[in-house]
């Protein structure tokens, strides 16, 4: 008896290409930012004001950057427009997150207004404490923002018959987990690289931490995702796909042996190297991505 | 409101594409893309080898995933339940595309939307059949209400088993088929679009 495949192929390719690949990748980035130095900017670090800062200018870069993408891949402006501002229907995940997007980006916008007019004025704390209170509200909605748009790529995919295994059981909280993952890389990564500001030592100790914890629970993950396509014929196709098919080398390779063990290797037994700490989160953001690609592509 | 709906009959069915072309003519479809097309499926083997002709189009499902994934709400229902695309809503993100099981979508880089059959409604609403079932040599297509008990489509759909293609899918098809030798079967990971990337080079006119 012949099994069929769980993806159907009823277009000669799939309609959403390389350039909606990298979105789907990219958009856990800005999330992983947010969600990764806002739980920072709470450890009580010395410089708990300058991650919220710097979280935010980094979300937001990465926002636009996949702003970018997609008014690329629509073709032209006004199409990323009308995805914003048409409210037809709110039941296709495509709306929903492009209006997250839009949303999160004009809080952030409106966070970063704060932060700077709070570091500039000569007299800061009396605009600070008025607006401090609007400001913790706004963050917490930013926070939530994110993690809705960490999680919604699994929802946006798994109505795309090219796309099977984000249909799985764990593809949600693998988007989540990947997108914690690339946010905590990103921000080692950039501590790792500016070395010598202030607070370095507690920051790359408490990211150090966070990473490995996020590390553990992204291989259990994949490890019961893995078990869970073990079951119905369709989704055994699928793993094997993943595990000795063609996805196989960037699955062994890229995801288990550079996204996790290089990088908890790194992290554990080479902590006060910062060029450990540099190639544990570069090798985390290619593990990261590499999976967020997998559940993407594989099955297409 | 009526319940339009097509009835391909799969046992006359000679597999002319007098329907695809007719549909190709009728709305100028670019080359490569199609709305209407008739996969032709080999079957057994010698010497009781068979082949099928099988008319493929959007079904206008009762439940249509497309409709239900496009975030500008370009995909609209008529009222007669055709599913159409609004060309000036069409933002050209390729989620309906992406979720149709059928490949009856395609772009129209000309007209910078995505496209699909229309079960012909700039025809019907004059009282005219669609392009294809004018054109169909052997009256092997049957257009019409369903819900209509005295319509033709409803009668020969009494009369007869019919099925859909991808049942399994849910979708709730208004294309339905004769089809006594389960050719649909045949077809179950297939889609109204051709895989044009093993054709041989050659000139365009
Ligand atoms: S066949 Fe495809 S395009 Fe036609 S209504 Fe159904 S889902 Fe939509
Ligand atoms: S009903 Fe009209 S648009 Fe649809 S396949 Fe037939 S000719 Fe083409
Ligand atoms: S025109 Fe009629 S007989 Fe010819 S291929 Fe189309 S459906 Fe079949």
């Amino acid at each position: 008896m012949t099994v069929p495949h769980p993806a159907q192929a009823p277009l000669p390719e799939a309609a959403w290409g390389p350039l909606l690949a990298s979105y789907v990748v990219l958009v856990g980035l800005p999330s992983g930012v947010t969600l990764t130095t806002w739980w920072l900017g709470r450890q009580r670090l010395s410089e708990a004001a300058a991650i919220d800062r710097y979280g935010a200018w980094g979300a937001m870069g990465a926002l636009a950057l996949i702003s970018v993408l997609l008014i690329f891949d629509l073709g032209r402006p006004e199409r990323f427009y009308s995805m914003i501002t048409r409210f037809d229907n709110l039941g296709s995940p495509l709306a929903v997150g492009a209006k997250l997007i839009a949303a999160k980006m004009f809080l952030l916008a409106v966070l970063i207004y704060g932060f700077e007019r709070g570091r500039r004025s000569a007299n800061a704390a009396e605009p600070m404490a008025a607006g401090r209170k609007t400001g913790s509200v706004l963050a917490w909605v930013v926070v939530f923002i994110s993690f809705a748009l960490a999680v919604y790529p699994a929802s946006l995919l798994s109505r795309s018959w090219a796309s099977p295994l984000a249909d799985s059981s764990g593809s949600a909280l693998i988007f989540l987990i990947t997108a914690l993952l690339m946010g905590a890389a990103a921000v080692l990564l950039t501590v790792s690289v500016l070395g010598t500001v202030p607070g370095t030592r507690e920051l790359l100790h408490a990211g150090r931490r966070a990473l490995l914890l996020l590390l553990g629970c992204f291989a259990v993950t994949l490890l019961f995702e893995m078990l869970s396509l073990a079951g119905r014929a369709p989704d055994r196709l699928l793993a094997g796909e993943v595990l000795t098919g063609g996805s196989a080398a960037m699955f062994w390779g890229v995801v288990v042996a550079g996204g996790i063990a290089v990088p908890a290797v790194g992290l554990l037994f080479f902590r006060t190297h910062r060029k450990a700490v540099f190639v544990s989160a570069v090798a985390v953001l290619a593990g990261a991505a590499a999976t967020r690609y997998l559940l993407f592509a594989v099955g297409q | 409101m009526a319940r339009l709906g097509m009835l391909v009959d799969l046992n006359t069915c000679i597999g002319c594409h007098a329907c695809s072309v007719a549909c190709k003519a009728e709305f100028d479809v670019p080359l490569g893309v199609f709305r209407d097309t008739v996969k032709y499926v080999e079957h057994g083997s010698y010497p009781q080898a068979t082949r099928h002709f099988i008319p493929v189009l959007c079904n206008h499902c009762e439940d249509a995933p497309c409709l239900n994934a496009c975030p500008t709400g370009a995909v609209v229902r008529l009222e007669d339940g055709e599913v159409t695309i609004e060309e000036g809503d069409c933002n050209l993100n390729r989620a309906c595309m992406s979720a149709c099981p059928y490949g009856a979508i395609y772009v129209d880089v000309d007209k910078g939307a995505a496209q699909k059959c229309t079960f012909c409604t700039h025809r019907t609403a004059e009282g005219r059949q669609p392009a294809c079932v004018d054109a169909c040599p052997t009256n092997c297509r049957i257009f019409g209400d369903l819900d209509d008990a005295d319509s033709a489509i409803a009668k020969k759909a009494a009369a007869n088993d019919v099925a859909v293609w991808k049942e399994s899918e849910g979708t709730r098809p208004r294309v339905l088929y004769i089809d006594p030798r389960n050719a649909l079967s045949l077809i179950a990971d297939a889609g109204v679009q051709v895989d044009q990337s093993v054709d041989l080079p050659g000139e365009r006119a």
